[in-house]
């Protein structure tokens, strides 16, 4: 038989999405809707990129799924967890860290039991290049820094599903082709299924199994593209992500043009 | 800092020395009876604190404004908490902010001496009452600046009430906890010396109604110098501390 936590993993670990509608409601009162009938699936250590125009709802969608806004019309179905962790981690677009408390505290604070977890906060902070930074605070800290940080967070939990929100958005080219790589190697020692919401194709590309676009206002699901042979553990290489590129800009361009 | 730091001592010694100057000057131009001179002023200190007046009467004083200053900021940090965070609270309860803002001290203070009779309760709840809508307005805006992602992120990450309320709201309103405790305390020993002159018998404010009635102007500075000294050794022992360790983590 596997250990309790290998079978919460692998059993009923799949995310069902579906929402009917969500809308939100304008100062003067007037209902705006903002996404209408998105149904998917992730399978269990899926590696899904969500992608589309700005101001579209990717957040939006994001947050419904975390629970952060539970008013809407539709289900979410969350991968089965243990029962002493979380069900889900989330890496948000503002790093989102406590100014008031270190790197490492900010890391620990998002464990619910946090007594036991010294040598796993000191491994993932030697993991993201922090070890040194670990007793800052965080305004002391450089943007990429501070997106290791979050990022660090993001895995500390273990959690079965793992949201991103453009968490590389913002931050100079050089830093966030670091900071991907860096994604990949983290989720080779800790799989987990992943969600990433990024407005950059070329990222979405480079890191994703699958890829699903959102757009129109409501907005819908677009299209849900499996992407050949997956990004792989070194995500895929230059070529193969301009080949894609130009592929599915000539598919969806008035979407993602 | 460490130029400041040898600098401010300097600066305010001499500025300290050229008011006592004036002082003094003042009282040779004026006359001893009218305006009477620091060394007089200083020694009718000495007698009190030997004859044990000093501590009796400002350590009831203090006690009256640590009491007051805890209830009000007690009531005042949760009363603004719930109405900068909830808009409903707000719209309900911010025209009785706005009355409790605009009603006068004494006012409040001679209704309490009425309703509750000349007690030390009256007294505290007086000061406190006078107090709190201040604290409310401080912390109202605190509140209504916090971050939301921060709030995201306790939710995402399960944080419980408590650790909310430690590692994420209580930082984030102490600022203006902060500035709140200062204003609070400088106004609160303010009234709670009005409150001891209308109706308690000891204390500094009854001290300072006595030597009214007496026209002792050198007692009468006495005793607020006495209270000045206090309170700045409240400020530089407790307050600035306090500042300093609740920012320790800026820049």
């Amino acid at each position: 038989m596997a250990p309790p936590d290998e079978m919460a993993r692998t059993a009923g670990a799949t995310l069902h999405i579906d929402i009917t509608a969500k809308t939100f409601t304008r100062h003067d009162g007037e209902a705006v809707p903002v996404l209408r009938d998105i149904r998917f699936d992730i399978g269990s250590r899926e590696r899904v990129v969500l992608t589309g125009p700005s101001g579209c709802g990717k957040t939006t969608l994001l947050n419904l799924i975390a629970g952060l806004d539970r008013d809407f019309d539709g289900a979410v179905t969350l991968p089965e967890h243990r029962g002493d962790g979380l069900p889900l981690s989330y890496v948000f677009q503002d790093p989102c860290l406590l100014p008031w408390r270190t790197v490492r505290e900010n890391i620990r604070l998002a464990l619910p039991e946090p007594a036991q977890s010294g040598e796993r906060i000191t491994w993932l902070l030697e993991k993201m290049d922090l070890a040194s930074a670990a007793d800052s605070y965080p305004q002391t800290l450089s943007t990429g820094m501070s997106r290791r940080v979050a990022l660090a967070r993001g895995f500390v939990v273990d959690a079965p599903l793992l949201l991103m929100d453009e968490p590389f958005s913002s931050i100079d080219e050089r830093t966030a082709v670091r900071l991907r790589k860096l994604l990949l190697s983290q989720l080779e020692s800790t799989p987990c299924t992943v969600l990433f919401v990024t407005h950059n194709l070329r990222e979405a590309l480079f890191l994703g199994d699958r890829l699903l676009i959102l757009s129109g206002r409501p907005a819908t699901l677009a299209a849900d593209l499996p992407l050949a042979s997956g990004a792989g553990k070194q995500g895929r290489t230059p070529a193969e992500v301009e080949r894609l590129h130009t592929e599915i800009i000539g598919k969806f361009p008035e979407i993602l043009s | 800092m460490a130029v400041k730091k040898k600098r401010a001592p300097v600066t305010a010694i001499v500025s300290i020395a050229s008011l006592i100057a004036l002082w003094w000057l003042g009282s040779l131009l004026a006359g001893p009876d009218s305006l009477p001179p620091p060394a007089r002023v200083v020694g009718i200190i000495m007698d009190e604190a030997v004859n044990g007046d000093l501590f009796f009467h400002t350590g009831v004083t203090l006690w009256r404004v640590v009491a007051s200053f805890t209830i009000s900021m007690i009531a005042g940090i949760t009363i603004g908490f719930l109405m900068g965070g909830f808009r409903k609270i707000n719209e309900i309860f911010d025209p009785w902010l706005l009355f409790f803002l605009n009603l006068p001290a004494l006012v409040i203070i001679i209704l309490a001496y009425i309703w509750m009779g000349l007690t030390e309760i009256a007294a505290i709840t007086a000061v406190a009452i006078n107090k709190i809508p201040n604290v409310v307005v401080t912390i109202r805006e605190g509140a209504r600046t916090m971050d939301r992602g921060l709030q995201q992120m306790a939710s995402v990450f399960h944080f419980g009430w408590w650790k909310k309320l430690r590692h994420v709201i209580v930082p984030e309103l102490a600022p203006y906890i902060a500035a709140a405790t200062r204003s609070g305390v400088a106004l609160i020993w303010k009234i709670v010396l009005v409150v001891e002159l209308l109706g308690r018998s000891n204390g500094v404010g009854f001290q300072l109604h006595l030597h009214f009635q007496l026209f002792d102007i050198a007692s009468i500075m006495a005793w607020g110098l006495t209270f000045i000294i206090i309170m700045q050794i409240v400020e530089l022992t407790l307050i600035q501390p306090f500042e300093t360790w609740v920012n320790r983590w800026r820049k």
